[in-house]
């Protein structure tokens, strides 16, 4: 008898257990048992969490606008860094450059060439603006140095031969027209016996990579 | 045993059918709830001691009950409910950690 009693019992409080969590969640029949200033303090509190939860996200909104104008920031900085290390692996020749231009080939079976002639035509290419320079495969940059070794030229320490092939990249029209002026620098070569020039404006002309990377020991960049 | 068992069939019966709880009993439900709570605990102990009877187990947990229930509703007429639901949550909350403490130290030796 006892036993059943309790058995019934435990139901019950099994029962009554769900019931109240299951229904016990209700807002409004949660809110509907309360007394009224009880009521008054919650409303209190959901108002003062209500304001507290309305700065909140206006202090997430400030951040999520400064970060995202931050970050239009670096990229375009990023972008800007990009453009300008381009802009150096090109002046510097670290990478070979393709692009319209002029091929020049200067046959000299006389051996009458030496360096100063070949730096005349690199320094008349420059002043017509010519973005990349290149004899036979030794690119010409601001370091390369031209110095005459007994029969040969030495172009940035590479060894060149002829016939030259001169490849400059730039405005063809130009460039052409700044070498075949009267008294230029294709005049001045061909006054030396047996020096001939062809030169062609093409499309596309391939100028190589200087070889290996410029080391620098001593001039380091000043912050 | 049987009792667990009936826990057991009760909160899965619960679980079936959703039973609803009149409204008029609503703030004094929770309350008996913690107080049987506290009754299972000790007869769950009891038990545990070997001093298990089921005319003291049904008998404190109708009484514990049904006294929880009515000091809350003598709280709630006097105006002070919220504060003495709170004092009777604390004192059975006491009540359930020293029984579980207890039947801790029977099932655990420790």
């Amino acid at each position: 008898m006892l036993q059943v009693l309790a058995a019934c019992l435990s139901l019950l409080v099994g029962l009554g257990l769900v019931g109240q969590v299951r229904g016990g969640v209700g807002l409004t029949q949660r809110l509907a048992s309360e007394r009224e200033e009880d009521l008054v303090r919650i409303l209190a509190d959901l108002n003062l969490r209500s304001d507290e939860l309305t700065f909140q996200v206006l202090d997430l909104r400030l951040a999520l606008a400064g970060f995202e104008s931050s970050s239009t920031r670096e990229s375009t900085a990023l972008k800007e860094y990009e453009d300008r290390l381009r802009a150096l692996q090109v002046l510097t020749g670290v990478v070979p450059v393709r692009g319209p231009g002029i091929v020049i080939t200067i046959s000299d079976p006389n051996a009458k060439l030496d360096a100063v002639q070949l730096l005349d035509l690199a320094e008349e290419l420059r002043n017509a603006g010519a973005e990349a320079l290149a004899v036979n495969e030794a690119r010409v940059v601001a370091a390369t140095a031209f110095s005459s070794e007994g029969t040969g030229i030495l172009v940035g320490g590479v060894r060149v031969s002829a016939p030259y092939l001169v490849t400059a990249i730039g405005e063809s029209e130009t460039l052409s027209q700044a070498l075949s002026i009267p008294g230029g620098a294709i005049d001045a070569l061909t006054t030396h016996a047996g020096v001939e020039v062809d030169l062609q404006a093409r499309d596309s002309v391939d100028v190589p990579a200087l070889r290996g990377i410029p080391r620098f020991s001593y001039a380091k960049p000043r912050r | 045993m049987i009792v667990v068992i009936s826990l057991a069939a009760g909160i899965l019966l619960g679980l079936w059918v959703h039973p609803s709880v009149p409204p008029s009993l609503q703030p004094y439900l929770p309350m008996a709830i913690v107080a049987a709570l506290d009754g299972l605990l000790g007869g769950g102990r009891a038990r545990l001691e070997g001093t298990f009877s089921e005319k003291v187990f049904v008998v404190s947990l109708l009484s514990n009950t049904t006294l929880a229930a009515l000091i809350v509703f003598i709280g709630d007429q006097l105006g002070v409910g919220g504060e003495m639901s709170t004092a009777v949550v604390v004192v059975l909350g006491m009540r359930i950690f020293q029984n579980l403490a207890r039947i801790r130290r029977h099932v655990f030796r420790a």
